[in-house]
């Protein structure tokens, strides 16, 4: 398999999420449509059900940088969160506290961190997690 | 030399079987013009996974046997520098060129390149031509097939 | 990394013994699918004295796919939009594998100095087109000078 270069696999990702093919739990978009590095993502995810985040929509920032999809995204969230992998002050992503991106693989997207955070916020040991007022942000 | 295949580590012919039987509906198909009736009916016989590649190919690409069909060149007949436009390697550089020409438009190429194209395309890469738009030559082999079919009818 | 077929050594080649008047490509030596491209603005368009930058990648399946291509390099014209994301049937529905990179990068050029405001990528750009085209192409002056400018 050859390599696809960030930008045309950035395009990419950018194409599904516009079709609509990813799934409906989570989305994501630029987030400025004429950023013409695609660095700049917004990305929300649908809380699962039967936790305590039911019902709830998170919105998430990410930031592709130069080695994308070499290296993973920074990611933060804006909506306040309770997650043991969300640092309680910034909102960020623990790098080393998230298997997904401690593991990174060129393979992985976007929609892999969105979906595997989601999968996080419904672990036995996260769903009944206190969680702060629905609404607030970071 | 290595092929098309090869070189872009993908295979062929996989679930060659169901392949037959696909190209052979088509070209049934084909045979009775545009009746879409005939093929949704037949169609009903195989399962639903099937159905919808059956259905499919119809739309782009063209059947198997058309591309089977096509006339091969004989390597006497190949001038020395031709060459592919599709891989872009001479014929000759081949011990055992295996060259092909579409019926209408002439023009040549590489059989294991034509065949990966027109399997998801109906025109000539040259020239555009529908190569379908041509009633298509039906070979032998459908003869003996439409006897197996009978029993269906 | 699978060797490269035989056909984009050649035409790497070629690319680079005989290449096209305005037109540059040159692989980038750790990804030879992935192309750096230069084109010139075509004389007598909006574009004139411009060098635009995009990038080319040569996609697993090519030459049965279409090349991916994309301007780096900001323009004003109605078929490409805000990424840099161009319309051109040859790298869509019209593709065919006798084409080559210089063929599409050819065609690119030509739009560049034929745009096609009835066939929109970027819907606010042609709509600009057709109904002010002076203006428009004014535009497509100015945004040449201030993004494209030779360096």
């Amino acid at each position: 398999m050859s390599k696809i270069p960030r930008s045309f696999r950035l395009l990419e990702e950018l194409e599904k999420g516009e079709k609509g093919m990813g799934p409906e739990s989570c989305s994501y978009g630029l987030a400025h449509s004429d950023d013409i590095t695609m660095t700049y993502w917004n990305g929300t995810i649908l809380g699962p059900p039967h936790s305590n985040h039911e019902n709830r929509i998170y919105s998430v920032a990410l930031e592709c940088g130069e080695e994308y999809p070499d290296k993973p995204p920074k990611i933060k969230f804006i909506s306040k969160i309770n997650l043991p992998c969300v640092n309680q002050t910034t909102g960020k992503v623990e790098e080393d506290r998230f298997e997904t991106v401690r593991s990174w693989k060129r393979s992985y997207t976007m929609e892999t961190l969105l979906l595997d955070l989601r999968k996080e916020m419904a672990l036995p040991a996260n769903k009944k997690l206190p969680q702060p007022t629905e609404g607030t942000n970071f | 030399m290595s092929t098309y295949e090869e070189e872009h580590g993908t295979t062929g012919s996989n679930a060659s079987d169901r392949r037959d039987l696909r190209s052979q509906l088509h070209s049934l198909y084909q045979e009775n013009g545009t009746s879409n009736a005939l093929l949704q009916m037949l169609s009903q016989l195989i399962p639903e996974s099937m159905q919808e590649e059956l259905l499919e190919d119809t739309k782009d690409g063209c059947p198997d046997n058309y591309i089977d069909s096509l006339p091969r060149i004989k390597k006497k007949d190949l001038k020395e520098q031709e060459s592919c436009s599709i891989c872009c390697c001479n014929y000759k550089d081949d011990e055992y060129p295996l060259v092909v020409e579409l019926p209408h438009c002439s023009h040549r190429f590489d059989l294991e390149c034509v065949a990966v194209w027109l399997s998801k395309s109906t025109t000539c890469p040259l020239c555009r031509d529908d190569v379908l738009s041509h009633k298509p030559k039906i070979d032998v082999s459908q003869v003996e097939m439409e006897d197996e079919w009978g029993m269906y009818g | 990394m699978a060797s490269l077929p035989k056909r984009i050594i050649k035409e790497t080649e070629r690319l680079v013994l005989d290449p096209v008047p305005g037109i540059n490509a040159v692989p980038h030596e750790d990804n030879l699918r992935y192309f750096q491209v230069t084109i010139e603005g075509p004389q007598q368009s909006p574009y004139e004295d411009g060098v635009f930058e995009l990038e080319l990648f040569l996609p697993d399946d090519y030459p049965m796919e279409a090349p991916k291509v994309r301007f780096l390099t900001k323009i004003y014209h109605p078929n490409i939009d805000r990424l840099g994301r161009i319309c051109l049937d040859v790298l869509k529905a019209n593709w065919s594998p006798a084409l080559q990179i210089r063929t599409v990068l050819l065609s690119v050029q030509a739009l560049l100095a034929s745009p096609n405001p009835n066939d929109p990528l970027a819907n606010d750009v042609a709509e600009d087109w057709l109904k002010h085209e002076d203006e428009a192409i004014a535009k497509a002056r100015e945004w040449t000078k201030q993004y494209a400018s030779r360096k």
